[in-house]
């Protein structure tokens, strides 16, 4: 008998927090296909450990991971393993978009941003908005130029794409679905972010 | 100082001061808006981990994730931005005479470096964390760094290889500020294959370039 699992729905440019514990599976999934889901963690009761992308990059020698890595923390400590992966491509360079990415590169302002979104629910954790950790841009197309430039484009995960994650510590987790809808990113089309925690692996996985 | 049309609105003109980092330790200098930042090897192999923290705002600071997307760009070259974490510019790079510098890794810890054979060598973050106890300043964030004279390939497949430091003595970097901006610069061990032999750097500040010493 399978235990129960939490579903999360982050809906189309918003953001959801919600805990996770050790040896638990997060699978993130791409409910529309072509959404960038913004993925920040932090060790539950310890928010000065958190997920890092700067310091997974140099345990994999790589901006990009594959299943079977480790995402790390800032104390070099593995958080999340990849299990599963039906996209294998995801950004791990990109700063969450924030009222300034509108305001100033776009002359928008009260836009939704990812920041904000991240933020809504860490907060409650007692992080302030500059130590929201930088994210794992979930399902985010971000490749290598030729001259080392960042390619601005959009995903190719299509509807029901996922990648599923085992929990190594205790993790506080948020996900923002990107509200990008002005640049390549998320096919100019907002949409939803299904989740699901659970403590038996999944099936897919 | 900055060409403005009417100078009567511009600072007094500032003295030329100079920081000395020794290897393996943490200094910092505070820069105007309009002034020069160099930042000079003393040894070669130096490596300058480069921290940045407004001087209105604590929760502002030099942002290496907000300099990369601003310019689309991986890696640092002679021109670019680099900017705060509200994407506004903080300085350029004017004059760059090694071209090899890394916007990618993580300051080292001493944590890290004991247990990755560089045991008894102080973290770049202890050393900032020094630093800016020394100053007596409080910080909310401890920014990821901006790795000046770290020499680590990227390739399109995305992976990162470190290759010997080419940096000499008298190699240099030279950025023009434009937002009032406290720089801690670490010579501490990096723990990055090929440029983890600490070496002594010069945090120099000037308002014109025909100031600083040749």
């Amino acid at each position: 008998m399978s235990s129960p699992s939490t579903h999360v729905q982050v809906p189309a440019g918003h953001g959801r927090t919600f805990e996770v514990r050790r040896g638990q599976y997060v699978t993130v999934i791409d409910r529309d296909g072509q959404q960038a889901a913004d993925f920040v963690a932090i060790v539950n009761g310890q928010p000065g450990e958190y997920l890092s992308p700067t310091h997974t990059r140099r345990r994999l020698d790589s901006l990009f991971f594959n299943v079977g890595d480790s995402l790390y923390s800032n104390a070099d400590e593995p958080l999340l393993e990849v299990l599963h992966d039906t996209v294998g491509v995801h950004d791990a360079n990109v700063p969450a978009c924030d009222c300034t990415r509108f305001s100033v590169d776009f002359g928008v302002d009260g836009h939704r941003n990812c920041l904000d979104n991240l933020h809504e629910g860490l907060r409650h954790y007692g992080v302030l908005p500059v130590n929201v950790p930088e994210p794992f841009n979930l399902f985010q197309n971000g490749p290598v130029t030729a001259d080392c430039r960042m390619q601005v484009t959009d995903p190719i995960s299509r509807a029901g794409d996922r990648i599923v994650f085992r929990a190594l510590k205790d993790l506080v987790c948020a996900v923002s679905s990107c509200p990008q809808d002005i640049i390549p990113g998320n096919g100019l089309l907002v949409t939803p972010i299904d989740i699901v925690v659970s403590d038996d692996q999944p099936l897919s996985a | 100082m900055l060409l403005m049309k009417d100078p009567s609105h511009d600072r007094e003109p500032l003295p030329v001061r100079v920081t000395h980092v020794e290897a393996g330790s943490a200094g910092s200098i505070l820069v105007k808006r309009g002034q020069l930042l160099r930042i000079t090897a003393v040894e070669d192999g130096a490596v300058a981990s480069l921290f940045g923290f407004s001087e209105a705002d604590p929760s502002v600071h030099l942002s290496v994730h907000h300099t990369r997307v601003f310019s689309n760009a991986y890696v640092l070259t002679a021109g670019m931005r680099l900017v705060n974490n509200r994407r506004r510019p903080v300085m350029v790079l004017g004059k760059d005479s090694v071209g090899k510098h890394d916007l990618l890794l993580p300051a080292s810890t001493t944590a890290f470096l004991t247990a990755n054979g560089y045991a008894g060598q102080l973290g770049c973050v202890e050393a900032l964390q020094a630093e800016l106890q020394r100053l007596g300043r409080q910080q909310p964030k401890l920014p990821d760094p901006i790795n000046l004279f770290m020499n680590v390939h990227l390739d399109q497949k995305g992976t990162l290889s470190a290759q010997p430091s080419t940096v000499k003595a008298g190699d240099a970097v030279t950025c023009r500020v434009v937002l009032d901006t406290l720089f801690v610069v670490s010579t501490c061990c990096t723990g990055i294959r090929g440029n983890d032999r600490p070496g002594a750097v010069e945090l120099w500040v000037a308002e014109d370039l025909t100031d600083f010493p040749v």
